[in-house]
């Protein structure tokens, strides 16, 4: 038997932490920390997951991958909400330690449509904060306009103003126009349309054989372009000050880098 | 640019005229990004792929077609590939467009499926063959994507509403379409938010992004096997380097490319290359091919020709103001309010090649902020003292960091630059000239010689439309027309009218 070690196929061996660490950032020892915690290594063995698919069937990945890459937008999702919004994810962390009945559902539970995207769609628009608008009537959710404007805006203008252009992720984000006013706009579209599109391998909506179905290049395609957006809104909302769990723009920078090189299902 | 150009035109080949047993090998798309694009295209979902002329969009949207049913008759999707190239098509809006649009989608899709797509014979409406396409998805148990190549360009807005209106209309569970535009086009009608209801995805080649030295070097030992052999090179050149100067110099568009490839070996014939030869190659570019490429384009703008001499100030201004700088940056700053002013100029430019948007907003030293484009090392070459490409220029400009960018900022000498007010013409003027404007030229390299347009005039074909509207038939049955000729006729009319 060959003792010689065995070279690391650069495939399989492709950084996983890069894009949970720009989502999660570098938890601090506290109790959303922890959170943040499980979160980075939920979204690193679904990534993982994804990676496994690769020598399966095609109709290995129909069946699996929608349920993984859900899971990813959810998990992303849960974890930008948590730098954001600390005090969500405490509350149902709070609740979850008490006792957690899995056969019922918790009303309390981060809803994709409502915490990650608003509710109603047809209500997005420029937000506006006058004399009677009530802190309650606003769209908590993280990808709304109250995010957007507070938030995400000033994040993406400092994002823009980066002295780096040497990848290709990079140089199309900053060619985008308008590119701090749409940023959110377009990413809520796109990750919309992948989770629609991954909930119907989930749910196994489908009852017939028909030409309408999820094929392995569709769902590579949506898996790549959400990858691609959960990275930029991971590197955005390393511009979000408040934000916990914050790590050096360099790193960002690079792990941002490392994500565009991976090849999650080629 | 005269016949040494027109004697290489088999390396010069648009990829649509491109038979399938040369395509794989004079395309490739090995790098990442290439793969990336290529599975947007066969997947479903809605795609605009842009980007200027000669910068591959037919090449991607046929070698996705390719990866498709028929091609590929396993493949879980089928391809039909579409060149919106057909001459009523310019002239037409509204309804008539509409139901032009419809037949073009039911040949090409007969014509791909042959006896699978025998009962696919709706009515050229747009609500009938959105039904038909899912009917017949049905019948072949499979999704079907359309691919729509040169759907939209400058001169032509106002079809662009119907165009969209239809991509939206024909899109459905079971039917994805992806149309090829050019940079530039910014009215997609009310229906369509271009974002939203697709995703773009832009072809930029860039020296500033890892991989393109690799990607022209590969590209020019298909297209030029043999040619740049490494012996042939001068100190301080290797054939990785060459292909990147080359590749910048055209602003990474592969049409340019091999215009340069083919200009450099005609400068070198055989011998060795330097960059005195180089110079030369860049410098002909410069004057043959790209200062031209304006003139040629300028009928074909419709109601923006009159922007095409403003696009010539606006390149002189930039390329004069650049050159003369001692640090050669390639880079311009432009204020915001400014490029939003000349912005169909600037467009001009880009889609010719004499510039190419990397950034859409960046801080300027003076305040305020402005995008920053990337200038064609050809025409800037013209410019800069003693106009020579030296060793210390190709180092700078290959090897060095990137240097700052010029500013034209709100007060610079674009701040004085005037626009005329636009035509009135809603077609391109391009279809009602006479065929002597197809003769050989500096524009046109692939002119009609003069024997040719006498024995067109004489069998009644006058105007470029007269020649665009004749059939094949028509054009072999005239004297002195032979097929070849036919090809050669289709050819310089593809360049004529056709962005």
């Amino acid at each position: 038997m060959s003792t010689e070690p065995v070279a690391a196929d650069p495939k399989v061996a492709a950084p996983t932490e890069d894009l949970s660490l720009l989502l999660c950032g570098d938890p601090p020892a506290s109790p959303l920390g922890e959170v943040l915690v499980y979160l980075r290594e939920s979204i690193d063995r679904t990534l993982d997951a994804l990676r496994s698919l690769r020598e399966r069937s095609e109709n290995d990945v129909i069946t699996f991958a929608p349920f993984l890459s859900r899971s990813l937008l959810e998990l992303a999702g849960t974890a930008l909400c948590g730098r954001i919004h600390p005090m969500r994810l405490l509350a149902i962390r709070d609740v979850q330690q008490k006792g957690y009945d899995l056969s019922r559902r918790w009303k309390i539970a981060l809803q994709w449509s409502g915490d990650v995207l608003p509710a109603d769609e047809s209500k997005v628009r420029e937000l506006k904060i006058e004399d009677e608008t009530s802190f309650g009537s606003l769209s908590m959710a993280v990808l709304g306009p109250t995010c957007d404007e507070l938030l995400w805006r000033p994040a993406v203008q400092a994002l823009v103003d980066l002295d780096d252009r040497s990848t290709r992720w990079l140089a199309d984000l900053l060619s985008e126009e308008p590119p701090v006013v749409k940023f959110v706009d377009r990413r809520r579209g796109i990750l919309r349309g992948a989770y629609s599109t991954f909930s119907k391998g989930v749910h196994q909506e489908r009852i017939l054989a028909s030409a309408a179905h999820l094929d392995a290049s569709t769902i590579k395609s949506q898996l790549a372009r959400s990858v691609q957006v959960l990275a930029e809104l991971g590197l955005a909302s390393q511009f979000i000050g408040h934000s916990p769990g914050l790590i050096s723009l360099d790193r960002a920078v690079a792990s941002f880098k490392s994500v565009e090189t991976m090849e999650i299902l080629p | 640019m005269t016949n040494e150009f027109a004697s290489h035109s088999e390396l010069i080949l648009a990829a649509e005229d491109c038979g399938p047993d040369q395509f794989d090998a004079l395309h490739t798309f090995s790098t990442r990004n290439d793969q990336r694009i290529l599975l947007n295209l066969v997947a479903h979902g809605p795609v605009l792929l842009r980007g200027g002329r000669g910068t591959g969009k037919s090449a991607f949207m046929i070698a996705a077609a390719r990866r498709l049913d028929p091609v590929i008759p396993s493949a879980s999707a089928v391809g039909v590939y579409m060149s919106l190239r057909h001459a009523p098509l310019l002239k037409s809006t509204g309804e008539a467009y509409g139901r032009l649009l419809c037949e073009i989608i039911i040949r090409s899709v007969r014509d791909t499926l042959g006896v699978r797509a025998s009962e696919f014979s709706p009515e050229p409406t747009i609500d009938a063959v959105q039904y038909a396409m899912v009917r017949l998805s049905t019948a072949l148990g499979k999704r079907i994507v359309l691919f729509f190549d040169d759907a939209a360009h400058l001169g032509r807005e106002a079809s662009l509403e119907e165009f969209f209106d239809t991509y939206r209309t024909i899109s459905s569970s079971s039917v994805s379409c992806k149309a090829a535009i050019y940079p530039g086009v910014t009215r997609f009608g009310v229906r369509f938010d271009v974002y939203n209801d697709a995703t773009v995805i832009d072809l930029l080649r860039s020296e500033e992004l890892p991989g393109f030295n690799e990607t022209f070097h590969e590209v020019m030992n298909s297209r030029f096997p043999g040619v740049f052999d490494p012996g042939r090179l001068g100190r301080g050149l290797s054939t990785e380097s060459l292909a990147g100067i080359l590749g910048q110099a055209v602003l990474g568009n592969m049409r340019g490319f091999v215009f340069a490839g083919n200009a450099l070996k005609t400068q070198s014939e055989g011998g060795s290359i330097g960059f005195p030869e180089l110079t030369a190659s860049l410098l002909k570019l410069a004057s043959d091919y790209y200062w031209p490429l304006l003139d040629e384009i300028r009928p074909k703008l419709g109601k923006y020709a009159p922007m095409v001499p403003v696009a010539q100030e606006v390149a002189s201004h930039v390329f004069e103001e650049v050159g003369q700088k001692p640090s050669n940056p390639r880079d311009i700053l432009i204020y915001r309010e400014l490029d939003e002013r000349l912005s169909k100029p600037l467009q001009i430019l880009e889609y010719a090649g004499f510039l190419a948007r990397r950034e859409a907003s960046r801080a300027m030293k003076s305040g305020g902020r402005g995008a920053r484009y990337a200038l064609n090392l050809c025409t800037l070459l013209e410019q800069t003292p003693g106009a020579r490409l030296t060793k210390e220029l190709f180092e700078r400009w290959t090897a060095g960091p990137r240097e700052e960018a010029v500013q034209f900022h709100r007060t610079s000498s674009l701040a004085a630059v005037t626009l005329p007010p636009l035509s009135d013409q809603t077609e391109p003027s391009i279809l009602n000239e006479s065929i002597d404007k197809l003769r050989v030229s500096k524009a046109y390299p692939y002119g009609l010689t003069e024997h040719k347009v006498t024995a067109l005039k004489e069998a009644g074909i006058v105007t470029v439309g007269d020649l665009a509207e004749a059939t094949d038939e028509r054009l072999d049955g005239i004297p002195y027309v032979g097929t070849a000729s036919v090809a050669r006729i289709r050819n310089v009319l593809g360049q004529a009218i056709w962005m």
